[in-house]
């Protein structure tokens, strides 16, 4: 049996290829929000109104690519499953319901507060039903916790569509387009702002949790005996993932692989430590949905603008499938 | 048709026709009967007994259009932007009834030169198209309060800036039926309102 490495140590924070990472990553970032900035159709010139425009699709795409980046990250330690991420195991599908109730004018008791709050407290039930039914005394099996999360995700759709079908016009959205994921032009630059807000300081609890999330993903006993409260740390983690999800979907709608592709590119340049790994891991959602949104604008096929999902899926399916791909018979996770 | 509903009709004793309608002259066929490649889909007067009444109404459906459309002839055309949802923005584009309907009212649709019967939009293409008029198809109930949607309302495009930003609300106008007159009428009403007692005028003296 390995001793696992000690909690504290005095290795670095961040080693010389994960610091080259974020150098390429931050680069990337940097291109594809001056390309988001620059690029635009065709007719239109560039003044102060249409930057500005710009501008706050690019905050929503940084901010989703962002979050659903590292909710990929902690679900994925936390569940002790590579294939978890927020889209597969159904938490941004709960995220999703929770702003269809608000859509449907379900929740208009609760003012300009329905939305996220039953969009955060979707996403967190969505995530303790899940984590309740696929343990058992505090041990969780990977490929049920898949099946659970496949199972609670196809029951979440299915009371979406029932909403639907209950009110199908009276929704004021193309729910159907939602569903495939879009960038909201039409939120207001507070609800933007307060989720970036909020994204930012779950990334930064995450990353400030860094090192003691790398305990986590040992054993229950051998983390105990490394003086870490797994239960608390659990409990405010997924609460730091269901955050970031419900934001995510609030901007974006759900839309999937953001939360799979990144932690697992990330990892397999810079290794699983989870400092660098969050931080790699937000840097590179955000350049992919930044890059995503150009895509968007670049190809138009007629049909307007074509939802991020889309682009998302055709990416990040292949991608996701090229690594999968590369790691099998090495007898572990992509 | 799904191939059960075809030999489940034929058990039965059923007719099953099936209709596409896109179009205002796709909505009269469906009334009235069409040729299609070797044989002739019956239309819905023919198909319930009352084929003379169909063709009736169809054609006083066109002449009311018509007289409609003579009406608002002469005046100037705003160019319109309208808009059947706005999350995501998607438009009316061409190819379809409430494109036509919206030419009869006296409207030029931005997105005439569009790819798609109904394609989203971003803000930017708002502004790019600097429609004077903006239309919100509200399909809805349509007894919920209701604002120029802010996004729309602080663009520099001329409907923002006069003011034209406009819902037409009611559950009948996404129909391709005989209920177009009305929801011309109503375009007409929003788009020239000095021309709408004219054009109500207009489409009674059309009436049989």
């Amino acid at each position: 049996m390995t001793t696992p490495e000690p909690a504290h140590t005095h290795r670095p924070l961040f080693e010389r290829r994960d610091l080259a990472l974020m150098v390429v990553l931050s680069v990337l970032l940097g291109v594809g929000a001056m390309a988001r900035l620059w690029l635009g159709p065709v007719g239109v010139s560039l003044d102060l109104q249409v930057l500005g425009l710009r501008a706050h699709r690019l905050a929503i795409s940084l901010i989703a690519g962002g979050g659903l980046a590292v909710a990929g990250v902690l679900l994925q330690a936390l569940l002790r499953n590579p294939l978890a991420s927020p889209y597969i195991i159904g938490v941004s599908s709960g995220a999703a319901l929770g702003v269809v109730m608000g859509l449907a004018g379900w929740l208009t008791f609760l003012g300009a507060a329905g939305e996220p709050l039953a969009a955060l407290v979707a996403a967190l039930a969505t995530l303790i039903i899940i984590y309740g039914l696929s343990q058992k005394r505090g041990w969780i099996d990977p490929l049920g916790l898949l099946l659970v999360g496949v199972i609670v995700n196809a029951i979440n759709g299915a009371i979406i569509m029932f909403i639907h079908y209950l009110d199908p016009l009276g929704m004021g959205v193309d729910l159907n387009r939602w569903m495939l994921g879009y960038i909201d032009e039409g939120l207001s630059r507070w609800v933007v702002i307060g989720v970036g807000a909020t994204t930012l300081g779950g990334i930064g609890l995450a990353t400030w949790l860094g090192r003691s999330i790398d305990v986590a993903t040992f054993s229950d006993a051998e983390a105990h005996s490394l003086g870490l409260h797994l239960p608390r740390l659990r409990l405010g983690l997924f609460g730091v993932a269901g955050l970031l999800t419900a934001g995510a979907v609030l901007l974006v709608g759900p839309i999937g692989f953001v939360g799979l592709i990144c932690p697992h590119l990330v990892r397999l340049i810079i290794g699983p430590r989870h400092t660098p790994l969050i931080l790699g891991s937000a840097l590179c959602g955000a350049a992919l949905l930044v890059w995503a949104d150009v895509i968007i604008d670049l190809a138009d096929v007629g049909q307007g603008q074509m939802p991020v999902g889309i682009v998302m899926a055709l990416v990040g399916g292949p991608v996701f499938l090229w690594m999968l791909h590369s790691q099998l018979g090495r007898g572990g996770a992509p | 048709v799904p191939d059960k509903l075809t030999e489940l009709a034929a058990d039965r004793g059923w007719q099953v026709h099936a209709y596409h309608i896109e179009t205002l002259a796709d909505a009269m066929a469906a009334l009235r009967g069409k040729r299609d490649g070797d044989g002739r889909v019956p239309g819905i007067g023919e198909a319930l007994g009352v084929a003379e009444a169909a063709d009736d109404l169809a054609a006083a459906v066109e002449r009311k259009l018509a007289a409609i459309a003579r009406v608002t002839a002469a005046r100037p055309r705003p160019r319109v932007l309208a808009l059947i949802s706005q999350q995501p923005l998607t438009a009316v584009g061409p190819g379809t009834f409430l494109h036509e309907i919206l030419g009869l009212a006296g409207a030029e649709n931005v997105m005439a030169d569009a790819a798609a019967p109904y394609p989203s939009l971003t803000l930017e293409k708002v502004i790019a198209l600097q429609p004077d008029v903006i239309i919100v198809l509200d399909m809805s109930d349509g007894l919920a309060e209701w604002a120029p949607p802010a996004q729309l309302a602080s663009l520099n495009i001329p409907a923002a800036q006069s003011g034209r930003i406009a819902r037409l609300s009611g559950q009948t106008i996404g129909l391709p039926s005989t209920t177009v007159v009305d929801t011309t009428l109503k375009l007409v009403s929003l788009l020239h309102p000095d021309l709408a007692k004219h054009a109500r005028e207009a489409v009674e003296s059309a009436h049989p």
